[in-house]
């Protein structure tokens, strides 16, 4: 049935100054048959939301288009069921506040938003709730180490039920097997023995807690809200059906056999690693004889902090070693112990372990670089170093020589696993010669991954969370640490960064919070971050689906998967709602009910295109709404003023930008099509990581149209930029305008 | 004139005190789980020390982006009470059962306001802007530029100019009342979050670094300002003394931490953050030259690699030896630095057109319940249960860590309203 | 390329600082703000920051070698503002402590003088006026009645050239370690324009003590006059050495002029004032604390002689025989003590000290003179930063 449209404009914030909007009110009512259309003073007032309100309820109208301030502000006054088609034209930020009053650009650019917004929610349907489902409320924790254990604690005390799941016979992981762990708590002075043993008391103890031990995953299936987690132990295999995933996986000691240049190999070279199983068994003694070490040295950074080793520092290594010392103390108070550091790593009040720990006569620290570790007399070992302190070479023969190792994350790379699988399975359908090479060649680049599944995920896009830089599977956001590119999992502890047991046990924390949070906003239907709390979500036409799976292919969160033909199945507790989807799919398939293809293109055909002879050129620009469009409005907040012949339409994100947008709006007779969107490339910016950069990669098939078309493909450009680039932002759109200008008009305007 | 009123919260509510990144994100988190969440700051506008700055580091992206979603949550999101110009009065009670008692100083300026801006084109007083370390001034009647949220103008009454009213003449939606007076509200709640985050050690204390006596010996964090767009010199990072761009400028690190006659322990960020401002500088100004003066580089993580990718650049050069005295130059105000060069094992004094201080994180926590735990340090720990530290008033960290200490902090506060949930 | 340094730390000497009053010494983290903020640290001789972490590894051998510990004022700057509190001006005296028992001659004196029991030495010259006092001569002149003049005379020049020979050797011992330390040229060609900068120092703040009595004593300018020192933290200590070195005088006036002759009531008078005022500063808790028996003994022993020496002069106009003899016996037994014990003791270091600032003039001249570009070049000064005494000789300071 018909909608009822109703269009509020507001006329206050220099609106009513800027345009006139009693003949906007008209433009708009010629168009569109409108059930209401009213202008006010004060939209956002008391009176103004009244009686937009007011409409609503006595059912006159049941879609409503807002034009006033931009979205981003006065959502209080402007808020009402959040299923309702409502739709905000910007008419303050992006055109009374930055272009030039009563003058007739401002004006069509005014009515063309307007237009725009009006086609715009004749489009729009309410939206539906996802189709009830039973969400799981039980938390499932892989890694049964101080985070995992954490975790399931943490989880319990919260209300969750929880299944733990450790492939070693025993819960404890790496914390269990040290001697003491150094002080992380006031007073900061004295190593502790590990406070585990009571936790993993108390997980045992917890009804709400369900542990398997010598258990591996072998299949994860389905989405958040509802993981299918198959397991397999000695007795068998078990399915547990579970809302969320919390990784913590854990770490292992960096590869000591790869550090020959340190001296590992010779008989009294050891890690730092075998030195705390040493202590722990008892005696810190030299492998050789088995004869107390008179003299030990203790090697930092031992392949942390190195190109071809670990490029990160490990973090823990100096606090280590620093225990590590007591521990020789202990045993001997006459022994010495060197220390031959790069920098010592001891942030906030860790600063005062590493005073306590320096300040015994018998124990020397000396800033340097290890030039050679060689076998000396007696099963000696001697070190030879740039003693950068002294400004002079030194050696120094020692008993016994630790080296610091660093962490390495037990992580798994999805993706890299699955390239390996599907060569794998090129190679087995004997496809074409070509085509088997490749195959060989990626096999021999991802070999090291086989076996290394942890998750096993079914998913199309690979078994594990994607790992980003040195193999964590960390986030890229500064302020979002724990989001990941598989909704739902979350990495906790040394596997997502490295980490001492401290922080790890606050990690775990945080990513059961974000657990529990993504299996809450599942129960209500709701998307997570970042557009945390959508209703909306994308629905698929079918029986026009081609099988490209290019939306398979390009969803950066892995929400959908393929039958065997290649047709998508979606999971929408995996979505995001960013549209990327949308954006792929070149049969246009893909529409959200208040977002969708047809709706921008609409849009675009609702823009009034002057013919060449009135020399005035129209751009149409689409904006990322995160972070291009934030920084149009602050823009405009700071009455920048910026060339009236663009035209504003915000995407969910660049991603989901569907080429076809492109080809109208040029084929209509726009001149130029600026494309706004977040840095992309290794430090990405972009919320759904990999929008913008899709988005430029479609834009090289547009270039072909364009030369088919013989357009410039300087009519296009995509700008990448920032929300603090707002300032630049007017310059940037002027410019753009200038070189359209330069070009000349389109050719194919009146068509 | 003080109104007072009491909101009957529930058990399973949540008080957040502070709305920078730390508050922030407990607070959203616990709401979007489910729990009733009152978000108490102090200042105007939530975001905190980060809404002062330039980039994070290492990625070197805006934090108004962060902030942008956060504030978009918070929009959404009607279970979060925000009270700006708020400050804890009293707390009483035990987990799961606080009274906590607000001061809310008056805004003077409502919701009805839009940002228009009429009233900051007649207000007639003029005071140095809170947000700008003195380097700008501002009026009476003002707003943060970028990112305010709430998104609405505060009238200083103290600076106004007596008898003037001529903000709430110009106010067309009548959002200005220049009358308006303290409020107090008690609201009950089951657990408190301590996100009060930090401030920066007071540089005037350390005497023979020159700050406050030289004009271009600035804090690293008024380096965030000078360098913001939003900032006093838009951007372009110009020195106080002349407004000229630096040529050379020397980063001074562990200005007061690491040092048992000021802040005894290391204040984790300050490596990173000058790395980061070197970046600032080399940006704008290719041919300006960055000395970085430290003991230890302290890029813990995958820090390290961002700081090697810095120093990659051979205009940034790292000089081990802490900065012992900054001398200025009457005539040029260039700043002598002297300084021993550990590594090159020679003692020197260089001239520099602007010299930064890394001056450190001490925890913020004035005005909060008195039986709250503070380690030797001053730093919250968190002792009772109810009661949680998150960020910088807990320990010193990146951003990063805060975020995720601040969920983790939120999810304690879930398990005592769990808690409470059960014992009816 | 060196040798490279054989890391085998001389763990007995680390202890000895440590009690020596070095109790931070370990907890150095090679900041080197100490360095930075000496006024006497430069290019050429740069202290305390390298000795810090040479000591800290005990290095004992290359410290005995290094001139820095010696060009080192001890003014505490560099413990104002360590991070650490580490007390870097205590470990350096502690060194040249260790320094002076190093080279001491016969070396068990140098043992004995770093122990409490350093002052059974007293009982050598007591015995030894003992035995004079009791030859069976004759003399007329009264006081010789207890020890005979002449033999006291000849007693003094026979101890004080012993002491010379004494020194002679120990400085023999240093010199040779110093250019083993790498010192260039020739030291006694530099000894000259040494002392005479000393001499310079010794000058300018005379004049600077006169000038600040005189305001003092002006009404006006009174209440405000200070005392202005290069020593920012030890302005008491750097007022009492000025004061003592004025004894440098007393010999040359001691026999000649009478003995209320007001010049040498004046020499008698500084000394005096400027050994109460290192003990007075001494007694400070603080300091107390850190005081070793070498740091006290020789206080002890000048302050000995001053007093003996006074109250012989009071009590000699009032013929009171036994105590007058008594003060006089003592008095010169502490004279004889200094004497046979100066080499060993803290006042050595006057003789090392000038001759380890010889042996870094060349270095020091070379750099100065080297043409550095500016912008790495050590700050030049052509008047000495602690004093402000004007160079001389084209002599610049660093």
């Amino acid at each position: 049935m018909d909608k009822k449209l109703g269009l509020y404009i507001c006329s206050g914030c220099s609106i009513g100054d800027s345009v006139d909007v009693d003949k906007l009110a008209g433009v708009a009512q010629k168009g569109n048959k409108l059930a209401v259309c009213q202008t006010h003073p004060f939209l956002c007032g008391n009176e103004g939301a009244a009686m937009i309100r007011g409409d609503i309820e006595r059912g006159v109208v049941d879609a409503v288009v807002i034009a006033a301030c931009s979205p981003r502000v006065k959502a209080e006054s402007f808020s009402f069921d959040p299923r309702m088609v409502l739709e905000r034209v910007n008419l303050r930020e992006h055109v009374a506040w930055s272009h030039e009053a009563k003058h007739e650009d401002t004006q069509a650019m005014a009515e063309d938003y307007v237009r725009m917004g009006l086609v715009k929610a004749e489009k729009m349907e309410p939206l539906e709730p996802l189709p009830e489902d039973t969400i799981s409320r039980t938390v499932l924790v892989v890694g049964g180490g101080v985070a995992g254990v954490s975790a399931a604690l943490d989880s319990a005390a919260a209300g969750y039920d929880v299944v733990l799941v450790e492939k070693q016979p025993q819960l404890g992981g790496f914390v269990k097997g040290l001697k003491k762990v150094f002080p992380t708590h006031a007073p900061y002075t004295e190593a502790s023995v590990d406070g585990l043993t009571d936790k993993l008391q108390a997980v045992v103890s917890n009804p709400h807690i369900r542990v398997f031990c010598s258990t591996r995953i072998v299949k994860t299936e389905g989405q958040p809200g509802m993981f299918d987690v198959t397991i397999e132990e000695a007795s068998g295999t078990s399915v547990h059906r579970v809302g969320a995933i919390v990784m913590a996986t854990g770490w292992q000691p960096y590869d000591a056999t790869k550090l020959g240049s340190l001296g590992y190999g010779l008989p009294n070279v050891i890690t730092n690693v075998e030195l705390e199983q040493m202590a722990a068994r008892g005696q810190i003694a030299r492998p050789s004889d088995g004869k107390l070490a008179k003299r030990v040295l203790f090697l930092q950074c031992a392949g942390s902090r190195e190109q071809d080793h670990l490029a990160y520092c490990s973090s823990v290594c100096c606090m280590t070693t620093l225990k590590q010392t007591e521990y020789i103390r202990e045993q001997d108070s006459q022994a010495e112990v060197f220390v031959v550091y790069r920098d010592i790593v001891t942030p906030g009040p860790y600063e005062k372990y590493y005073s306590k720990v320096q300040d015994h006569p018998l124990n020397f620290f000396m800033k340097g670089k290890v030039t050679q570790v060689a076998a000396a007399a007696g099963d000696r070992v001697q070190v030879s170093l740039d003693s950068e302190l002294l400004g002079a070479p030194m050696q120094v023969t020692a008993d016994l020589v630790v080296l610091a190792t660093g962490m390495v994350p037990n992580s798994a790379d999805g993706p890299a696993i699955r390239a390996l699988r599907d060569a794998n399975a090129k190679l087995a359908r004997n496809e074409s010669e070509t085509q088997c090479k490749d195959a060989e060649t990626v096999i021999a680049q991802m070999k090291h991954h086989e076996g290394t599944e942890i998750l096993n995920l079914s998913y199309r896009q690979g078994p594990d969370l994607p790992v980003l830089q040195d193999g964590f599977p960390d986030s890229k956001f500064v302020c979002f640490p724990y989001e990941s590119m598989r909704t739902g999992i979350y990495a906790a502890g040394a596997v997502r960064a490295p980490m001492d047991a401290a922080l790890t046990e606050e990690d775990a924390g945080g990513a059961v919070m974000k657990a529990i949070q993504c299996i809450e906003l599942a129960t209500r239907g709701q998307a997570v971050h970042p557009r945390t709390g959508d209703l909306s979500y994308p629905s698929f036409f079918l029986q026009r689906c081609t099988q490209c799976k290019r939306c398979t292919e390009e969803c950066p969160f892995g929400s959908l998967d393929e039958d065997e033909k290649g047709t998508p199945k979606f999971n929408p507790y995996r979505c995001r709602r960013c549209g990327i989807c949308m954006g792929a799919c070149p049969e246009r398939i893909v529409s959200f009910k208040n977002y969708s293809v047809d709706m921008i293109a609409s849009m675009v055909k609702a823009i009034e295109v002057p013919d060449e002879f009135e020399e005035k050129p129209r751009i149409l620009v689409l904006a990322c709404e995160n972070d291009a469009y934030p920084a149009l409005d602050m823009a405009g907040q700071g009455r920048q003023q910026y060339d009236p012949s663009v035209r504003i339409i915000p995407l969910r994100c660049l991603g989901s930008m569907n080429i076809v947008w492109i080809a109208d709006a040029l084929s209509r007779g726009i001149d130029g099509v600026l494309l706004l969107g977040c840095k992309f490339g290794d430090d990405y910016e972009c919320h759904f990581m990999r929008g913008s950069e899709l988005a430029n990669r479609r834009l090289e098939n547009v270039k072909e149209t364009l030369q088919r078309l013989q357009l410039e493909s300087e009519r296009i450009h995509l700008q990448q930029l920032g929300m603090d680039d707002y300032a630049r932002l007017p310059q940037i759109i002027n410019e753009f305008a200038a070189r359209i200008r330069e070009i000349g008009p389109n050719p194919y305007k009146g068509f | 004139m003080s109104t007072t009123e009491t909101t009957n919260g529930n058990s399973k509510a949540l008080l957040v005190i502070g709305g920078g990144m730390a508050g922030l994100t407990a607070a959203l988190d616990a709401a979007e789980a489910g729990l009733d969440v009152i978000l108490v700051e102090k200042s105007p506008y939530l975001g905190g020390r980060v809404a002062g700055f330039h980039n994070y580091f290492p990625k070197l992206c805006p934090p108004s982006c962060g902030l942008e979603i956060n504030f978009k949550r918070l929009r959404n999101n009607p279970r979060i009470t925000v009270l700006t110009l708020a400050e804890l009065e009293k707390l009483e009670g035990e987990p799961g059962h606080y009274d906590a008692a607000i001061k809310i100083a008056p805004r003077h300026v409502s919701s009805a306001c839009t940002l228009c801006g009429d009233c900051v084109d007649v207000c007639r007083s003029e005071i140095a802007d809170p947000l700008e370390f003195g380097l700008m001034r501002t009026k009476a009647v003002h707003a943060r530029r970028l990112a305010a949220f709430p998104a609405m103008y505060v009238v200083d009454r103290a600076a106004c100019a007596t008898g003037c009213h001529a903000c709430s003449d110009a106010c067309k939606y009548g959002a200005i009342d220049l009358a308006q007076g303290v409020e107090h509200k008690t609201f009950h709640v089951g657990s408190v979050v301590v996100a009060t985050g930090w401030k920066p050690y007071d540089a005037t204390k350390l005497d023979n670094l020159g700050y406050g006596k030289c004009a271009n010996v600035v804090t690293n964090i008024m380096l965030e300002r000078l360098a913001a767009m939003d900032g006093p010199t838009g951007g372009k990072l110009l020195r106080p003394s002349d407004g000229k761009s630096p040529e050379s400028v020397a980063f001074v690190q562990c200005a007061g931490s690491r040092d048992h006659n000021h802040l005894p322990y290391c204040s984790t960020v300050c490596c990173s953050v000058s790395l980061k401002q070197s970046t600032y500088v080399r940006k704008l100004y290719p041919e300006a030259k960055i000395t970085i003066f430290y003991i230890d580089v302290r890029t813990p993580g995958q820090l390290q690699e961002f700081a090697s990718k810095v120093r990659s650049d051979e205009a940034v050069e790292m000089v081990k030896g802490k900065v012992a005295k900054v001398e200025e130059d009457t005539q040029t105000k260039d700043l002598k630095v002297t300084v021993e060069d550990v590594l090159g094992g020679k003692k020197m004094t260089r001239t520099f057109e602007l010299v930064v201080l890394a001056t450190g994180i001490m925890p913020q926590t004035e005005g909060l319940p008195a039986d709250c735990k503070l380690d030797e340090f001053g730093f919250v720990v968190n002792g009772s249960p109810g009661f949680f530290g998150a960020g910088c008033v807990k320990r010193p960290a990146e951003v990063s860590a805060t975020v995720r200490d601040a969920s983790g902090a939120a999810l304690k506060a879930l398990q005592i309203a769990m808690g409470a949930a059960h014992n009816g | 390329m060196p040798e490279p340094i054989l890391a085998e730390p001389d763990v007995q000497f680390i202890r000895e600082l440590i009690a020596d009053g070095g109790g931070g010494l370990k907890k150095c983290f090679q900041c080197a703000t100490c360095s930075a903020v000496c006024d006497m640290s430069d290019q050429a001789v740069s202290f305390p920051r390298k000795q810090m972490i040479m000591a800290q590894w005990g290095m004992r051998d290359e410290l005995l070698k290094d001139a820095g510990v010696w060009v080192c004022h001890d003014c505490g700057d560099c413990t104002a503002h360590c991070p650490r509190d580490v007390n870097p001006a205590r470990i350096m005296s502690a060194i040249r402590q260790q320094a002076i028992r190093n080279f001491a001659f016969p070396a068990f004196m140098g043992e004995l003088a770093a122990k409490p029991a350093t002052s059974i030495l007293i009982l050598i010259p007591a015995a030894l006026l003992a035995l004079l006092a009791m030859l069976p001569l004759q003399f007329t002149h009264q006081w010789s009645t207890i020890i005979p003049q002449p033999l006291l005379l000849l007693l003094l020049v026979a101890v004080t050239a012993l002491m010379l020979c004494i020194f002679a050797v120990e400085i023999t011992r240093f010199v040779r370690a110093l250019r083993a330390g790498g010192a260039e040229g020739s030291i006694l060609s530099a000894l000259g324009p040494t002392l005479n900068e000393i001499g310079g120092h010794g000058k300018a703040a005379t004049a600077r003590m006169v000038d600040f009595v005189i305001r003092r004593l002006n009404p006006k300018t009174g209440a405000q006059a200070q005392y202005i020192t290069g020593c920012k933290e030890e302005k008491r200590r750097y007022l009492a050495h000025m004061l003592v070195m004025v004894l440098v005088l007393l010999p040359l006036v001691e026999i000649p002029l009478p003995v209320l002759h007001p010049l040498k009531l004046f020499i008698n008078v500084c000394g005096l004032a400027g050994v109460t005022i290192f003990i007075v500063n001494r007694l400070r808790p603080e300091v107390r604390a850190k005081s070793t028996p070498f740091d006290w003994s020789l206080l002890v022993l000048l302050e000995s002689i001053f007093l003996t020496g006074l109250l012989f002069e009071v009590v000699r106009p009032l013929n009171l025989e036994p105590l007058m003899y008594g003060f006089y016996f003592a008095h010169f037994t502490f004279i004889f003590a200094l004497l046979l014990y100066a080499p060993y003791s803290k006042l050595a270091h006057a003789l090392y000290r000038t001759v380890a600032m010889a042996a870094t003039w060349e270095k020091q001249q070379r750099l100065l003179h080297a043409a550095l570009v500016p912008e790495h070049s050590s700050e030049s000064h052509t008047t000495c930063v602690s004093c402000g005494t004007p160079g001389k000789d084209g002599i610049s300071y660093s």
